[in-house]
């Protein structure tokens, strides 16, 4: 029933780490890493893609560890 | 006072340096952390693309390694990074509490690692995840 977006009102958004149980988002594991940022590179905002708070906070430090050692772009394009 | 903490680093070591340098350079860290504290893990990633140019280079060896040390080491690392040739990134982090020493998947490789035997217990619990998420996407 609520599986489109479409003609809906609104999808529920879930957190995808607290789904998976992932108490520490590693920054080495970039093939996840990569789902939160926009194709320029960019960490996409809790509006975007869900993620709770305290979740957030995480992923965004794991992002700059890894951008900091070159295992993802501060840029792209 | 001597409270310890797990610390993990990751070094980028330039393609510059040839085959022979690089592996010096890991005998070199290896060294150092033994000296200063405890060396728990070591994992050579290898080769790999960097997401940019660093000094017009695109490539970079990159290794890992776990130390449980005092709080004044990962300084001292540090300091001995930005003073070593050849080294051109490195990260250190303060490992949270409660997190375990696992040889984490490389995100190349798909295939199980080989995690020392105290760790195996935990292993595939990690592991099941990502490779759940690699189909999806």
């Amino acid at each position: 029933m609520a599986d489109r977006p479409m003609g809906n009102r609104r999808r529920r958004k879930v957190c995808g780490f607290c789904v998976d149980k992932v108490e520490h988002i590693d920054y080495k594991d970039i093939a996840r890493l990569r789902r939160y940022m926009s194709e320029r590179a960019k960490i996409l905002p809790r509006r975007v893609t869900g993620t709770c708070a305290a979740h957030q906070r995480d992923l965004t430090t794991a992002i700059k560890r890894a951008r900091q050692i070159a295992l993802l772009p501060y840029t792209s394009d | 006072m001597a409270l310890k903490a797990n610390y993990e680093t990751v070094m980028v070591f330039s393609m510059k340096q040839g085959e022979d340098g690089i592996q010096a350079l890991i005998e070199k860290f290896k060294n150092l952390i033994e000296k200063h504290a405890t060396l728990q893990n070591v994992d050579e990633w290898g080769k790999r693309k960097l997401a940019y140019l660093i000094n017009k280079e695109a490539e970079g060896y990159y290794v890992l390694m776990n130390f449980e040390a005092e709080a004044d080491f990962p300084a001292e690392l540090d300091r001995i990074y930005k003073i070593t040739d050849g080294v051109i990134r490195s990260l250190i982090i303060r490992k949270p509490e409660g997190a375990e020493v696992p040889v984490k998947e490389e995100p190349k490789a798909e295939a199980v690692e080989e995690a020392p035997a105290e760790e195996a217990a935990e292993a595939p619990a990690a592991e099941e995840a990502p490779a759940a998420e690699e189909a999806a996407e």
